[in-house]
């Protein structure tokens, strides 16, 4: 191919580049006014003293971006882990199980009859119901098999008693009541089940804390070694404003003007990733999800969507990760001035 | 406005590059700076403009003793002193204009005060045709002069200025030191280094000579 026949080739596709660029330059504009703004410069048609082209922008707002989405990712699956064990929680703690254990001599319907009496007497208490045998026996089926007679059997009967107000009902009294009359009784508030949910989703939330403290830190170390190239490409800038005249807090603002832009820039992409990501990703869920209805995910951690809350907790990552990467820049810049003269 | 008593400078643990340096420079007065190339001229402006510390002696700009100025307040103490590099020192990614307008920029004033404060400084240097141009288009006697332009934007009590005419032809030259003249006369303290005498020996005025380190004083 002779050089004629390149060049229009070659121009078509960096006319093609400059396009995009520009598109991409136009489409991060508010995001790059609100960074000047939010770091002092009212007059946007000056040019930055901190050259664009001088801050390895890019590779930055790439690592931001991955940052801000796995600090989403992890907020979002703290936020998940949460809201389920409040959800089991709520759940478990309405109702409680009364168990009477069948003896020698003693009539099981009568006795729980009279447990159902004494139960509906305490304060707090909903509906009590007892559970019927063949309910027993579908519960014991996949162990046991079909067709069993449990009268034959000294199969436990249970007592389902809703609860209507958690704060008046005395679990402790209740439970004294019922064993001062019937035999063999016993009451189940699944209060160990509750503790070892609770302590389950205390060390979720505590690891993915961690997780995002080390996300964060991550970035503000990423922010710090951009800062200090930033700062060795532009000594003579530095160097020039010293000579003119200028504040070390004027100098750190001019840093930090084109890193808060960087780093709202890489936050907002991050955010959108994972925004992307949950609604394709719950999208997905549903797909896969089988005939019974629900996945083992759902069942687990429900709904894998953007709920209000994870949602607040995106803007909220986004905030703090711009405002991470200004605060982080501004402490190096103003560390390192603080030493030359 | 300026004093130096007894002033010895040395790089870390090198041999001093200025010995027992003593003089004074007086408001309004206009002096060249010369000596071979390595005598220490930059090392003498760099101490004016309290860029480096001097290893010994006393130094006392606008009444104030260079020792107790603290990095908070050098700024303040910049802003009254307008130097002009050897390399000109221009951010090549701002215009002529905006780099001349940048010693006023950095004290935080709005565009609209000084805008036609710059562009008559601009007329005055001869770029007021090039005010938006990027320095890399500059030739060397236009940076020269938008570098001088910088310096004297903020009215500056002093001007310091590292060989200005190193990068220029000798019409030129002649050029940016009547320039220098016409500010001295206009109320501006001037230090001009330079290593060429035979520019030095066209004006009848006050000379500082450094030679191994140590200063003599041709009034």
């Amino acid at each position: 191919m002779t050089d004629q026949e390149q060049y229009p080739r070659y121009r078509a596709e960096h006319s093609a580049k400059d396009t995009a660029r520009t598109g991409l330059r136009v489409a991060f504009a508010p995001i790059r006014y609100a960074a000047r703004w939010l770091a002092g410069h009212r007059d946007m048609r000056q040019t930055p003293i901190v050259p664009p082209q001088s801050v390895a922008g890019t590779a930055l707002v790439a690592v931001i971006a991955i940052m801000s989405f796995l600090a989403c990712l992890t907020l979002a699956a703290v936020t998940m882990v949460f809201e389920q064990a409040q959800l089991w929680e709520s759940d478990v703690s309405s109702e409680l199980t009364v168990q009477i254990r069948p003896s020698d001599g003693v009539d099981i319907e009568f006795e729980i009859e009279r447990a159902i009496r004494i139960t509906q007497r305490e304060p707090g208490i909903g509906r009590v119901r007892a559970m019927e045998e063949a309910d027993g026996a579908a519960l014991l089926e996949p162990w046991l098999g079909a067709g069993l007679d449990l009268s034959e059997l000294p199969v436990p009967r249970l007592i389902i008693v809703d609860i209507d107000n958690p704060a008046m009902l005395d679990v402790g009294r209740l439970r004294a009541n019922l064993s001062d009359s019937i035999t063999g009784v016993s009451v189940d508030d699944h209060g160990i089940w509750i503790d070892q949910l609770k302590r389950i989703a205390n060390v979720t939330i505590a690891t993915g804390i961690g997780i995002f403290l080390l996300v964060l830190a991550a970035t503000c170390l990423s922010v710090v070694f951009a800062t200090r190239g930033a700062m060795a490409g532009n000594q003579v800038v530095i160097s020039v404003l010293h000579f003119v005249g200028a504040l070390n807090r004027y100098i750190a603002g001019e840093f930090q003007g084109r890193f808060l832009f960087i780093g709202l820039k890489g936050g907002l992409i991050g955010c959108i990733a994972a925004a992307t990501f949950f609604v394709v990703g719950g999208g997905l869920l549903g797909f896969l999800e089988g005939p019974s209805g629900g996945s083992p995910f759902q069942a687990l951690f429900g709904g894998f969507s953007l709920t209000p809350l994870v949602f607040i907790g995106f803007v909220f990552v986004l905030i703090l990760v711009s405002a991470l990467t200004a605060v982080t820049t501004r402490m190096t810049v103003e560390r390192y001035l603080a030493t030359v003269q | 406005m300026i004093r130096f008593e007894n002033v010895g400078l040395r790089y870390g643990m090198g041999p001093e590059v200025l010995r027992d340096i003593s003089f004074q420079i007086a408001p309004r007065s206009f002096q060249f700076l010369t000596g071979p190339s390595g005598a220490g001229k930059t090392s003498l402006l760099r101490l004016l403009f309290l860029s480096i510390r001097p290893s010994r002696g006393l130094i006392s700009i606008f009444g104030k003793d260079s020792v107790q100025v603290g990095n908070d307040e050098l700024p303040e103490i910049r802003r009254r002193i307008g130097i002009v590099f050897q390399d000109f020192r221009l951010l090549d990614h701002m215009t002529t204009y905006e780099n001349v307008a940048l010693p006023l920029r950095v004290q935080g004033m709005d565009e609209t005060r000084y805008r036609s404060d710059v562009v008559e400084l601009l007329d005055w240097v001869g770029l007021g045709e090039r005010m938006h141009v990027l320095p890399p288009i500059l030739s060397g006697g236009e940076k020269q002069r938008a570098a001088i332009a910088r310096a004297l934007i903020s009215r500056p009590d002093i001007l310091l200025a590292d060989e200005p005419t190193g990068n220029v032809d000798p019409p030129l030259a002649r050029r940016l030191l009547r320039l220098f003249i016409e500010l001295n006369k206009l109320g501006t303290t001037v230090v001009i280094a330079t290593h060429d005498l035979a520019l030095i020996d066209q004006f009848d005025t006050r000379r500082f000579v450094l030679k191994d380190g140590r200063l003599q004083i041709y009034d």
